[in-house]
């Protein structure tokens, strides 16, 4: 048994070469000591005791090992500050909140609607009833139904993974109108009446980003309500949320009635209108704090690069879910409807971890700041 | 200092064990384990390496201090002790777990406590 006994210790002592010289040599030799005593304890209890004792010692060197070289770099302290702490819980928020939101829209879209023949036929009424002369308008029941859902299912995600101290509604709330109102807004710019008919490629592209923006900017107002203890942000962000797509629909409609919307005014006045709501939104994450502004700027930039980063890192074949389908496909096909579903998934979860990550950082750094000028 | 404290809070069962036995009196690595395992009963069980881990950081946080070196079978062993700043953390836990007790009790868990 001794033989045993030295021979396990010359190889904890061989472990211990693994840890950063200053930890070894501050702690190895107590360390080593502190093992063999451990072991002959043990040992005088039977060989059972002994094994028991040796598996749970070297079961948990790798991960302290791990912990010490980390420390030695000061990555603990890194992994441990405000910021990278949510950073992390954004990415996994925003990213498991877009997975989620993503699977019930595709599964909805190309499941849902196609069984169900009393919502087709509303679609198909809706759609009749809305469209007119030149104005092909893409209302659709359908849409509107899975856009609230989707909304639902985002604030539930991103409150289960965010909220704290009985804020679950609040944050519940947020997470649902911050995420409804750009994606009403967009909807409604561009189905009111067919935009893109009336503006050139390029004018689409720019509005196009502009919205972009303004979706981010949305998502950044989403933390910066949520972090304030005041009730008026969240107030403004409801107010936005049901005004802004109402304004923009009727402000189209006189354009068109009024035939701006065949002049060079017609796209000024849109990028006009993205702007004032842009503007809007800043003032509402003002109302929060001040400091609260950068959440709005962080998030729309960061936004249109989400979109497109992927693309740079990974092959289409991965992330684009209509990669090589062609225009047509068939919706009914099980296998390919499983296989967009995936991917449109994992892009959406994609992009929700680099926003979630980037607007965590930011909120962390913007909490420490927050916090350092309280202790003072 | 109490904002300090409180961003500390809740202890790990680990840290509040072997601050817990460094109040009654300084004491080396291995003696800390021996007692942090009597302290609760058998249920926290420290691995060497898992001891060093906490001790070093409550050494960096100067929660516990190095206050000698003493010889056991000819090998050198050293001694901590809690600090001040040690003392007043595990006094803050322990009226925060005394608050959770008694939160326990009003709501009609006297009997099993």
């Amino acid at each position: 048994m001794n033989r045993l006994l030295s021979i396990l210790t010359v190889f904890y002592g061989w472990l211990l070469s693994f840890y950063p010289r200053e930890f070894r040599d501050e702690f190895g030799g107590d360390m080593l000591q502190d093992f063999e005593d451990a072991l002959k304890a043990a040992s005088q209890n039977g060989f059972y005791t002994l094994l028991v004792v040796l598996l749970r010692e070297l079961l948990d060197l790798p991960l302290n090992l791990l912990h010490a070289h980390l420390d030695e770099k000061h990555m603990i302290g890194i992994l441990r500050s405000q910021p990278v702490q949510t950073g992390f819980r954004g990415a996994i928020g925003f990213g498991l909140a877009f997975a989620g939101v993503s699977l019930v829209r595709v599964f909805l879209v190309y499941g849902l609607t196609s069984s169900i023949p009393w919502l087709s036929r509303l679609g198909m009424l809706l759609f009749d009833r809305f469209r007119g002369n030149n104005q092909p308008a893409n209302f659709s029941i359908e849409f509107l139904i899975i856009s609230i859902l989707a909304a639902v299912i985002f604030g539930i995600v991103f409150s289960l993974l965010f909220s704290s101290r009985g804020r679950f509604s609040r944050f519940m709330l947020a997470g649902m109108l911050g995420w409804l109102a750009p994606n009403a807004i967009g909807s409604v710019f561009y189905n009111s009446i067919s935009v893109d008919y009336y503006i050139t490629p390029m004018q689409n592209f720019y509005l196009s980003i502009s919205l972009q923006l303004l979706t981010g900017a949305f998502f950044g107002v989403i933390l910066s309500v949520v972090e304030s203890e005041k009730k008026t942000p969240l107030f403004l962000l409801a107010v936005i949320t049901c005004l802004f797509p109402v304004i923009t629909y009727f402000s189209i409609k006189v354009f068109y009635y009024f035939d701006v919307v065949t002049t060079p005014w017609f796209f000024a006045a849109l990028m006009g209108m993205s702007l004032l709501y842009f503007t809007i939104v800043l003032a509402v994450a003002l109302s929060a704090e001040k400091r609260m502004l950068w959440m709005v700027v962080v998030g729309a930039l960061i936004n249109p690069l989400a979109d497109f980063l992927p693309y740079l890192i990974l092959p289409q074949k991965i992330i684009n879910p209509f990669y090589g389908l062609g225009d047509a496909f068939i919706v009914n096909n099980g296998m390919l409807l499983t296989s967009i579903m995936l991917k449109s998934t994992f892009q959406q979860a994609l992009f929700g971890i680099q926003l979630g990550l980037m607007l965590g950082i930011v909120l962390g750094f913007l909490k420490k700041g927050i916090s350092n000028r309280i202790e003072t | 200092m109490k904002n300090s404290i409180d961003t500390n809070l809740p202890l790990s069962e680990q840290t509040y064990f072997i601050l817990l036995s460094l109040r009654a009196s300084p004491k080396h690595g291995y003696a800390i384990a021996k007692d942090v395992q009597t302290l609760s009963n058998g249920r926290v069980v420290l691995s060497v390496s898992t001891l060093y881990t906490t001790i070093k950081r409550l050494l960096d946080d100067k929660w516990i201090k190095l206050i000698d070196t003493t010889t056991e079978s000819n090998r050198p062993r050293k001694i901590y002790e809690l600090t001040k700043a040690g003392g007043n953390v595990l006094l803050v836990e322990v009226q925060r777990l005394g608050t959770l007790v008694s939160a326990a009790r009003i709501s009609g868990m006297e009997g099993i406590l």
